[in-house]
C-alpha cells in the first residue's frame, strides 16, 4: 500500500490550476512605418452548436516577442500558438529581412515547425486573413496548392534553412481575387532575406498576378 | 533459487543508453557519425568490462567505487530529464519539483533490483525501437539528401562529447553485472547506437544544420513533423515518452549499482547480507 500512496502524492505536485486556452489558427503581420501589428485567428469553441468559428484579434508592437506579449495579454486565454498553421506577411514585412523572423518562430517552443508562410499581395494581411470564415481554410489551400505543385512546399523549418544557407528563398504568395476569394498570386523570391520581386516578373507592388 | 539476468535483458538494458542521448544531443551534420562511432567505442569497451565484471564485484572497495562513479551520470541524467520537461511540457513547475519526482520514480524503480531492471528494459527497449522507426518511415517523403554531409575535422570533438555522457554510465553499469555478458553489452549498445545515429541522420535531412542548429532538442522538433495525415499531428509526443521511459531505466539501473554496496543484491532490494544468500 505505500507505493500506490507515494505514487499519488507525487502526481500531486504536478496538479495545479489549469488556465483555458486560446487555440490560435493563423497569424498575420503587417506594418506601417515602424510598427508591426499582428493579428491572430483565434478558434471560438464557445458556440452552441460546436461548430469551430473563428474571432480575430490584434495587438501592435515593435517586434515580434513583444507582439506576442501584446497579443496574450489581450486573449481571454493562453495564447496557443502550437495549432498555428499559417502565418502571413504583407509586403511592407517581406521587404526587410525575415530572417529574424524565422529564426525567432522556430526557437518559439510552441510554434510547429511546419508553420506555412506566404506572402500576401496588393493588400494587408490582416484583410486577407480576415476574408475567411472557415477555420484552417487558409492551411487548406496552401497545403492542396503544395501538393499540386502549383505553390512552393515551404515550411518554416525549410523557409529558415534555406535563408541561413543562401539568403535565397521562395514562399507562395496570395491575394485577394476580384470576386473578393482568397487566391494563389504566384511566387515570391526572396533574395538576401527581403522580398526581391514575384515570379512573374511583376515589381513589388505591382497588379496583375500570375 | 538465485535470479538470472538473462542476455537479452542485459542488451536490452545496454541498448537503452544510446537511446537515452537521442532526446538531448544536438543535430550536426558529424552526429550520424559521432553517434554510430561513440556507441561502437562504448561497445567494444564494455564488452571488456563486462568479463572484468564478476572479478571486480567481489571486491567491496570497487564496488563503493563504482557506486560513486554512478552519481555522476545519474545527476545528470535526471537534471536533463527536468530541463526537458520543464521547457516542453511542464513551463510552470520548478525544477527541483520534477528532479525530485524523477529522482523518487527512479529510486523506486531500483527498488526491484537491477536483475527486474534489465527485465523491464526489454519491452521498454522494443517499445522505443518501434517509436523511432515508425517517427523515421513517416518522414522520409520529407527528407532531403542534398543536407548530408560527409565526416570532417569535427569529428573527433563530436566523437568525444558523446562519449562523455555515454561512456561513464555504460562502464558502470557493465562493470557492475551479475554475469559475464560481454555479448549482450555490446550487442546492445550497437543496436541502440545505430538507431541513435539513424535519428540523427533523420534529423539532419529533414531540418537541415542550420534550423537544427537552432533548436534545443532537434531530434524532438524534427519528430514533430512526423504525421498520419490530420491524424496524431503531434508526433514528437509519441517520441518522447518512450525515450524519457528508457532514460528512467537508465537512471534506475545506475540507481542500483549505488545502492549495491548496501543493498548486497541483485534482486528485490533488501538492507541486510542475507540477501545475498
Amino acid at each position: 500500500m505505500k507505493l500506490p500512496g507515494i505514487v499519488l502524492l507525487l502526481s500531486l505536485l504536478l496538479c495545479g490550476c489549469a488556465r483555458e486556452v486560446s487555440p490560435v489558427s493563423a497569424l498575420a503581420l503587417d506594418r506601417e512605418d515602424d510598427v508591426y501589428r499582428l493579428t491572430a485567428e483565434v478558434v471560438r469553441q464557445d458556440s452552441l452548436d460546436d461548430a469551430a468559428l473563428p474571432a480575430y484579434l490584434s495587438a501592435t508592437g515593435r517586434d515580434l516577442p513583444e507582439l506576442l506579449t501584446n497579443l496574450s495579454n489581450i486573449l481571454p486565454g493562453e495564447l496557443y500558438l502550437s495549432h498555428a498553421q499559417v502565418l502571413l506577411i504583407s509586403e511592407n514585412v517581406a521587404e526587410e529581412s525575415i530572417l529574424p523572423l524565422a529564426d525567432y518562430l522556430c526557437t518559439e517552443n510552441d510554434v510547429r515547425l511546419s508553420l506555412r508562410v506566404a506572402v500576401v499581395r496588393d493588400g494587408t494581411a490582416t484583410d486577407l486573413l480576415q476574408n475567411d470564415d472557415e477555420v484552417y481554410a487558409l492551411s487548406e489551400l496552401l497545403d492542396r496548392a503544395a501538393q499540386e505543385g502549383t505553390l512552393p512546399d515551404m515550411p518554416l523549418y525549410r523557409v529558415s534553412e534555406v535563408l541561413h544557407a543562401d539568403g535565397t528563398a521562395i514562399l507562395p504568395a496570395l491575394y485577394l481575387d476580384e470576386f473578393g476569394q482568397t487566391a494563389p498570386a504566384g511566387t515570391a523570391v526572396f533574395a538576401n532575406e527581403r522580398l526581391s520581386c514575384f515570379l512573374d516578373g511583376d515589381e513589388i507592388g505591382g497588379s496583375s498576378h500570375a | 533459487m538465485r535470479e538470472r539476468l538473462f542476455p537479452r535483458w542485459g542488451a536490452a538494458l545496454f541498448a537503452l543508453l544510446p537511446l537515452s542521448e537521442i532526446l538531448y544531443t544536438p543535430a550536426t551534420g558529424q552526429t550520424v557519425y559521432a553517434a554510430a562511432l561513440a556507441s561502437l567505442i562504448c561497445a567494444l569497451v564494455c564488452a571488456g568490462g563486462a568479463r572484468l565484471a564478476p572479478v571486480w564485484q567481489r571486491s567491496r572497495v570497487l564496488q563503493w567505487l563504482l557506486a560513486l562513479l554512478a552519481l555522476w551520470p545519474i545527476a545528470s541524467s535526471l537534471s536533463r530529464m527536468g530541463i526537458f520537461l520543464r521547457s516542453t511540457v511542464f513551463a510552470s513547475r520548478p525544477l527541483w519539483s520534477l528532479i525530485l519526482i524523477l529522482t523518487i520514480c527512479s529510486l523506486l524503480a531500483a527498488t526491484a533490483g537491477l536483475n527486474r531492471c534489465a527485465m523491464w528494459a526489454l519491452p521498454v527497449a522494443w517499445l522505443a525501437g518501434t517509436v523511432i522507426v515508425l517517427s523515421g518511415v513517416l518522414t522520409v517523403s520529407q527528407l532531403q539528401p542534398v543536407h548530408w554531409a560527409m565526416p570532417d575535422a569535427s569529428l573527433p570533438r563530436e566523437t568525444g562529447r558523446i562519449l562523455l555522457r555515454l561512456l561513464p554510465a555504460s562502464l558502470v553499469l557493465s562493470l557492475s553485472l551479475p554475469e559475464s555478458l560481454s555479448g549482450a553489452a555490446a550487442r546492445g549498445l550497437s543496436a541502440g547506437g545505430a538507431l541513435f545515429a539513424l535519428m540523427s541522420l533523420r534529423t539532419v535531412l529533414l531540418l537541415g544544420v542550420h534550423t537544427a542548429a537552432l533548436l534545443p532538442y532537434p531530434n524532438f522538433s524534427a519528430a514533430g513533423l512526423a504525421a498520419i495525415g490530420d491524424f496524431a499531428r503531434h508526433g514528437e509526443v509519441f517520441f518522447a515518452v518512450p525515450l524519457l521511459l528508457c532514460e528512467l531505466g537508465r537512471c534506475a539501473a545506475l540507481a542500483c549499482v549505488l545502492l549495491l554496496p548496501f543493498s548486497h543484491s541483485y534482486g528485490v532490494l533488501r538492507l541486510s547480507r542475507r540477501a545475498n544468500q
